[in-house]
């Protein structure tokens, strides 16, 4: 029963048309008022893009970027739109992927972000999660009786801010979306820890050596312009969830409730975000001054001794895994030419 | 009559067929139980819809859930 002619999605009254140069229109944005063709709704997201990134000055001639890609489709339209826009600037961008080890899911999203990568001529990094830390994600967790979610945090974490001390990036570049960042929000009030709402702006700084400060470029764009923007870029993503993906968790219930608000209140998202930025001083306020230490091990940062990924790996494996972890990853850079200053 | 519109749902893989009155996408979407900030609606084609495009009856339709993923 296959349908789609030409008149398929007929409106009742004239097709919408593109706000900007009358082309036949694929995206309404209702807070700005604005019916958008592809193109001009690409330029819209990339608009928003390129005043992230501009802000921390990541947009300067040789300035060093490490995209985080899972292979979904926040990263592949985050990837897309940072190639669009910071290309033409003259900044180096890299891209590196953890295979979290998750049998089909992962080999599913590694082949994505690969492809999304070759496509738009970023060169790629692949870290099997199960080789730098000894175990696969699950297997971690598993073994050190935690839930895979919070070990995933922290490896993801760890291996992507090694790659990025590693390269001398100046920023690792995360999918984070509004809405992510709304539901992280309101989780921390909801739990009234309102020091980590700190860490929910645009950028956080870096540590020489120690830690790379991480940017996330679709701040001000929200999820469902992600995935739109994935698909009228035509940029290769995966569709798909996680296996170990909690069933019902906050931030998911939080999203629908953000959203039914939005449809019946357009902006109120984009205000939230725009206001919690020009906040954030006040939460960055609460944290103290204390900056972290380096790990004993692998000299990363680390809250005691010990970091969580050497701690973690210790207790699953009998070794901490953090210096053999950060040779293999050299490795990996060192092959794809992305090492130190080659890059 | 009102249109029936078959609707795969993403990233669930799940087919589900939706009788609607005006025949909407904003229609289809609330009768699926969600919002128009929820979803990406695409036709046959791949093209997405906007949320006041009319879906005719035996149209089928993908409804690519945003808050998806990792």
């Amino acid at each position: 029963m296959e349908s789609g002619s030409a008149s398929s999605g007929q409106p009742a009254a004239a097709r919408a048309r593109c706000s900007v140069c009358g082309a036949p229109a694929v995206a309404r944005v209702p807070y700005a008022r604005l019916s958008l063709c592809p193109k001009h709704f690409m330029e819209f997201v990339e608009r928003k893009v390129r005043r992230v990134l501009e802000r921390v000055g990541a947009l300067r001639p040789g300035a060093k970027l490490l995209a985080a890609v899972s292979g979904g489709k926040d990263s592949a339209a985050m990837l897309q739109a940072v190639v669009r826009v910071a290309a033409p600037r003259g900044v180096r961008l890299a891209a590196l992927h953890l295979d979290l080890g998750f049998d089909g899911y992962s080999s599913a999203s590694r082949d994505a972000a690969v492809a999304a990568c070759e496509k738009l001529g970023v060169p790629c990094v692949v870290v099997r999660v199960a080789e730098a830390a000894g175990l696969p994600v699950h297997e971690l967790a598993r073994r050190v009786r935690r839930p895979t979610c919070s070990v995933c945090g922290v490896v993801k974490r760890y291996l992507i801010n090694a790659a990025a001390v590693e390269m001398g990036a100046d920023y690792v570049l995360m999918g984070h979306n509004a809405d992510d960042i709304i539901a992280y929000t309101v989780k921390e009030f909801l739990n009234q820890n309102l020091e980590a709402i700190a860490k929910l702006g645009p950028a956080t700084e870096s540590i020489p050596g120690l830690a790379a400060g991480r940017l996330r470029p679709l701040y001000e764009v929200y999820e469902r312009e992600a995935l739109l923007y994935a698909v009228v870029s035509g940029v290769p993503f995966l569709h798909d969830e996680c296996p170990y993906r909690p069933r019902a968790p906050i931030e998911q219930r939080v999203k629908e409730f953000m959203n039914r608000l939005e449809e019946e209140h357009p902006g109120v998202k984009i205000g939230f975000i725009r206001r919690l930025e020009k906040r954030m001083d006040l939460y960055r306020s609460l944290v103290g001054d204390e900056k972290p230490g380096r790990c004993r091990v692998c000299g990363l940062p680390a809250a005691g001794e010990e970091c969580s990924f050497c701690r973690i790996t210790r207790r699953a494996t009998g070794e901490p895994r953090g210096t053999l972890a950060r040779s293999l990853i050299r490795a990996k850079l060192a092959e794809a030419g992305l090492l130190g200053g080659e890059g | 009559m009102p249109p029936v519109v078959e609707a795969l749902l993403l990233p669930e893989n799940r087919r589900v067929r939706v009788e609607l009155a005006k025949g909407t996408v904003r229609e289809l979407l609330h009768r699926l139980g969600l919002s128009v900030e929820d979803a990406v609606v695409l036709n046959s084609e791949g093209k997405p819809l906007l949320d006041d495009e009319v879906l005719r009856d035996g149209e089928r339709v993908r409804v690519l859930r945003a808050a998806s993923g990792g």
